[in-house]
């Protein structure tokens, strides 16, 4: 029988086993619309001091190209798809056919094919998750942001600590093939979401 | 919450210069007379960083605000997080490191709206509400606002030099300016 850890009364053995089915099938949504190979290096679900959420993405004043989705439904939260520049430079490269990029605005057609990264995977999570806990949860359209990565979480940040001094954060980072790339794929869940957990014994079985 | 007149050793200071950057985080305050340290608050979005100096006693504060009021919740663990809260224990902390209030010159930066589909002024337009908070604090307790760098659609770092009182502001689209 799996170690039940308590945080706040939630069985997150369930709550992991849950998030990490969502996140395999949101790169499997990346991946597909990428057509490239892409592989999980690592998954951590972490209850944390929410100042140390930037850090996750190289510290509170790197630039990321980051797509950013709210979701609701019967819980919300936010979902951020991160990238360096580089990389999301690269991935356009694949998607759009290469063209010299450096860190200037995004032009129209590639904020639309971020987004579209985002909406993917978003969705595809999502649906994982919904369809485990036999809920609605609706995106919101893609947010597309190069920014800190301080600023980009501070809305998010800003929600959570209306409520508490922690954070509960799922982050996945995950290799492309043939690259040197990584992303971060973040999932900031109102706690509200963890309530939902009590029928989830299948998944963490 | 940090208040503090020592200054905290980082990697800068290891490095042999004479400069000791602290990073005021979420809903920190801080507080220094140390003329090595370098206050800041980086990757500034919605939240607001509130700067105060006295130039005569050379004491330099610092609060990282991220949300506009406690609504009379008694949340005593984190005053830093509000800006109701916040800027009143920020100048008292200053006046416990040898502050005149009376000399403290405030400046703000931040409180800028990262996502452009949200409303003006509405419930989700955090940056709006945490300036409007942040001024109505800043009068509220009888304080000068000397300069800000605030609002716009892009993040930012506000940096405090205890040594002189220089403030600069860095963006990533904007580069670095003096304030």
């Amino acid at each position: 029988m799996a170690q039940v850890n308590a945080i706040a009364g939630i069985e997150t053995d369930a709550w992991d086993g849950l998030i990490k089915k969502g996140m395999a099938n949101a790169l499997k949504g990346l991946s597909g619309m990428i057509g490239e190979e892409m592989t999980v290096k690592s998954i951590a679900i972490e209850h944390i001091p929410a100042r140390d959420m930037p850090d996750m993405l190289g510290g509170p004043e790197n630039v990321v190209i980051g797509v950013y989705i709210l979701f609701d439904g019967a819980s919300h939260g936010h979902i951020l798809l991160a990238h360096q520049p580089e990389v999301a430079y690269a991935l356009l490269d694949v998607l759009l056919g290469p063209t010299p990029r450096s860190h200037r605005p995004l032009t129209d057609m590639e904020r639309s094919a971020i987004g579209e990264m985002g909406n993917i995977t978003g969705a595809f999570f999502l649906n994982a998750i919904a369809d485990e806990l036999g809920v609605r949860l609706n995106p919101s359209p893609p947010t597309i942001l190069m920014d800190m990565a301080g600023a980009i979480l501070d809305i998010a940040l800003a929600e959570i600590l209306e409520e508490g001094d922690r954070v509960f954060v799922a982050n996945m980072e995950y290799s492309i093939k043939g690259t040197p790339a990584a992303g971060n794929f973040i999932i900031l869940p109102n706690p509200s979401l963890l309530k939902l957990m009590p029928a989830l014994d299948r998944v963490a079985a | 919450m940090i208040i503090s007149q020592q200054a905290k050793p980082d990697s800068q200071a290891a490095a042999g210069t004479a400069e000791t950057k602290v990073v005021v985080g979420l809903e920190e305050i801080y507080v220094s007379c140390d003329p090595n340290v370098v206050l800041s608050c980086l990757g500034l979005g919605s939240c607001v960083a509130v700067s105060a100096y006295d130039a005569v006693a050379r004491v330099g504060g610092m609060a990282h605000v991220v949300l506009p009021d406690d609504g009379g919740k008694d949340r005593e663990g984190s005053p830093g997080k509000y800006a109701n809260t916040g800027i009143p224990r920020l100048i008292e902390g200053m006046k416990e490191a040898g502050a005149l209030k009376s000399r403290i010159a405030i400046k703000i930066a931040g409180g800028a709206r990262i996502f452009g589909n949200v409303k003006e002024g509405s419930l989700l337009d955090i940056g709006f509400r945490n300036l409007a908070a942040v001024k109505q604090a800043i009068s509220d307790n009888g304080l000068y606002l000397k300069n800000e760098n605030t609002g716009g659609s892009h993040g930012r770092s506000l940096l405090l030099y205890v040594s002189s009182g220089l403030t600069m502001v860095t963006s990533a689209v904007k580069g670095k300016i003096e304030i």
